[in-house]
């Protein structure tokens, strides 16, 4: 037994001994003509040695059957097979996608800007001088004196105009980061859509018809947009804009503070000082720019009401979308 | 910003929108509301009690046992204030009733003598933070009146979100002359009249302005003999209403003047000049101050002080200094109203992170033709709630008057950016 090393040679051991022809099971076979007083003290005897052998045997096969299946698996060619994991867009992918895929047959062309900008592309060029009171230093990131992360998207505006003359018609969608402390309506980075319509006889007129026309492609022809009189350095005169809220179809519910009206971003007319910065004839030229805010919309689109959630990269909530 | 409706109704009598109409309407015009919500508690049942007598507890020392008249009807109640007294108006809670706090009034017996209701103290009431004694209430209330309409609880705030383009709307004053171009009514300034007394003030007081770029202009009055006490509780409460810490009547004042008319005022305790006069001054390189929050400053040359000819007494429309700041034992005022120039306050407010509600109107833009209507506003309230002799005249240093720019209006770039035709009638009945 010690000599097997297959279960094959160990099944041909058993037989040998405990088979229907084997050795043990042949003197138990032969019992029966041994004289009566013989009998039960060879009976007894066999009986050990059999118990013996096969306690034997079974520690022998445990060990030797341990190795085989190692090296010998089984496998089930009838199992049907796994699907594989196939990623897929964020959300907030999906909906700058949607954003521009609606500017575009608008006209609009998509542009870019660095996430990393200077004092005078973010603030000084859109008419919002040191001492201004709009440029508060505790929201802005500084890189290095006069060197700083981007706060809203508007900068793009400045360097498409630089390089461009009149008509500009771009959007541009884009990470900005500002010191917010994070809670479900700030994080310290989010995406905006910047927009910008620079053309002769553009007016405000042309801005509500855009904003208008962009709602009701995203969210249907139901939804109602109000502007309303607001500051920023960089137009005049400026708008904040808002939704009616998809949530409750304008009778109130928590996402809009009950208000039925859900603030998407600011819009204006370019103000005559951005054009004298990027060399634009402002008595020529008028023109429009809107920001707003991606993950604002992504989260009326998919009724998500905490906006940490979009930059968690937790998959049981990525795949959701 | 924080905006009493109450405040905003006496300065339009004939106002006739309510709360959320007012709320709606700013909103649209580009102040835009963020919250509307009531300035106190207001529970039912709370009345103004006439104490008509006071006995001590027959088993217990520390207890009264006292008579309240609430109109109609005496209660018999039992209070174990230190400072009750006979005569005194006090605040009642009538039996059933629930308090702020969630204590419910219940006719009882304490220690073998019935009780009905409770004398409250602040603190019970939900309008204060004093909650060791009752509150007493003026003399001239009407035992029975409820205290929610004695007290005039019944206010909304409005909390405004005002753009940094609009330093004229950081004000009650600002905020009806809104409404009012809104067709909301008709503006009535609030009274400034004053009686005038003893020797001019020029002859008290010489003002010199050093930096006439950041001081364009400084005003003074000097009031003498005023007795500071705590204000009126109408005022104390207002002012909490709106975020501001009732301290004494003067001090209550100038930030009563500041809420109304958006012009900032300080007022000194001008015994504490070692000089009869005021110099505004930059501060010297390295120059130490002690502002009245117990802070002590190092200044810049960029930081303008306001001084006694030597020593510093404030950082220019920023914060006083702990030294002149206006005291109990306080007799004699001055009354500073000036203008500030916007970037001199706000690089000094951001070089110190002091931000105060006047470097806050200051840095976005006062008016420096408000400066006399504030003074006069002040002097006004301080007369009638403090006392004292407003000395002859007003001391005025205003060496160059401020310009104001001239907007032209081009009706055919409106039509252009707008995209509208307005007509003309329109366009200047907008205007008016």
């Amino acid at each position: 037994m010690g000599e097997c090393d297959t279960p094959r040679k160990l099944e041909e051991v058993r037989v040998k001994l405990l088979g229907r022809k084997g050795l043990i099971t042949g003197v138990m076979r032969e019992l029966g003509r041994l004289p009566a007083e013989v009998r039960p003290a060879v009976g007894k005897e066999a009986n050990l040695l059999r118990e013996r052998i096969e306690a034997a045997l079974a520690e022998k096969k445990r060990l030797t059957s341990e190795e085989k299946e190692v090296s010998e698996p089984l496998f089930d060619y009838t199992l049907p097979g796994r699907t594989p994991w196939l990623g897929r867009s964020h959300p907030i992918t999906q909906t700058i996608i949607e954003i521009e895929d609606i500017f575009r047959g608008m006209g609009f062309e998509v542009a870019e800007g660095p996430h990393i900008e200077t004092d005078y592309y973010n603030f000084d060029a859109l008419n919002t001088p040191e001492d201004h009171p709009a440029r508060d230093l505790s929201d802005t990131f500084y890189v290095d004196k006069g060197i700083l992360l981007r706060t809203h998207t508007s900068p793009v505006q400045i360097r498409v105009m630089e390089k461009k003359s009149p008509p500009v018609r771009i959007i541009a969608p884009g990470l900005c980061f500002r010191r917010d402390t994070p809670d479900a309506s700030h994080v310290p980075n989010f995406f905006q859509t910047e927009g910008l319509y620079v053309d002769r006889e553009v007016s405000v007129t042309d801005l509500k018809g855009v904003i208008t026309a962009f709602a009701r492609e995203l969210f249907g022809p139901k939804i109602k947009v109000r502007f309303r009189p607001h500051f920023f350095p960089f137009t005049e005169p400026s708008v904040e804009y808002d939704f009616s809220c998809m949530i409750c179809e304008g009778s109130g519910c928590p996402v809009c503070k009950r208000t039925g009206w859900v603030e998407i971003s600011g819009a204006g007319m370019v103000d005559p000082e951005v054009f004298k910065a990027v060399g634009y004839d402002p008595e020529i030229y008028t023109g429009y720019a809107f920001g707003m805010g991606v993950d604002r919309i992504a989260m009326i689109k998919y009724r998500i009401n905490d906006i940490r959630l979009l930059y968690e990269n937790d998959l049981r909530f990525l795949r959701q979308f | 910003m924080k905006l009493s409706y109450n405040w905003l109704k006496e300065l339009i009598p004939n106002l006739s929108w309510n709360p959320e109409q007012v709320a709606e309407k700013l909103t649209m015009s580009g102040t835009e509301v963020e919250s509307l919500h009531p300035a106190w508690p207001e529970p039912e049942g709370i009345v103004v009690g006439h104490v008509k007598e006071v006995k001590t507890h027959p088993e217990a020392k520390n207890l009264k046992v006292c008579q309240v008249n609430i109109g109609q009807k005496r209660l018999q109640t039992v209070c174990g204030a230190s400072n009750l007294e006979r005569g005194q108006r006090v605040a009642l809670a009538l039996p059933g009733v629930k308090l702020p706090d969630g204590l419910e009034m219940k006719e009882a017996e304490i220690k073998g003598t019935k009780s009905a209701g409770m004398i409250c103290s602040e603190k019970e009431l939900g309008i204060g933070e004093v909650g060791d004694i009752i509150l007493v209430l003026d003399d001239e209330f009407v035992a029975g009146t409820s205290l929610a309409e004695a007290l005039r609880l019944r206010d909304s705030i409005l909390e405004l979100e005002v753009t940094p383009n609009r330093p004229d709307c950081l004000s009650h004053i600002g905020i009806a002359r809104e409404l009012c171009a809104l067709g909301g009514g008709t503006l009535k300034l609030p009274e400034t009249h004053f009686r005038e007394a003893g020797i001019e003030t020029a002859s008290e007081v010489e003002v010199e302005i050093e930096d006439v770029v950041g001081c364009p202009r400084y005003t003074a009055r000097v009031i003498k003999g005023v007795k500071i006490r705590p204000s009126p509780k109408w005022m104390a409460l207002r002012l909490e209403s709106l975020g501001i810490r009732s301290i004494s009547n003067v001090v209550d004042i100038t930030n009563w003047v500041l809420l109304e008319t958006g012009h900032p005022l300080h007022a000194f305790d001008y015994d504490n000049f070692a000089q009869r006069r005021v110099l505004v001054r930059r501060a010297k390189p390295g120059e130490r101050f002690l502002t009245l929050d117990g802070v002590g400053r190092t200044l810049s040359s960029n930081s303008l002080l306001i001084t006694d000819g030597e020593t510093p007494v404030a950082i220019a429309g920023i914060m006083g200094g702990e030294k002149s700041e206006v005291s109990g034992s306080t007799r004699n005022i001055l009354l500073e109203s000036a203008y500030f120039d916007p970037p001199t306050t706000r690089r000094t407010s951001k070089e110190l992170g002091l931000v105060s509600e006047s470097s806050y109107r200051f840095e976005r833009g006062a008016d420096p033709e408000n400066a006399v209507f504030a003074s006069e506003r002040a002097t006004r309230l301080i007369q009638e709630l403090a006392g004292g002799e407003v000395l002859k005249g007003l001391v005025d240093c205003y060496p160059k008057k401020v310009a104001f720019p001239k907007v032209k209006l081009r009706p055919q770039r409106v039509s252009t950016v707008v995209g509208i035709e307005i007509p003309k009638e329109e366009s200047r009945k907008t205007r008016r």
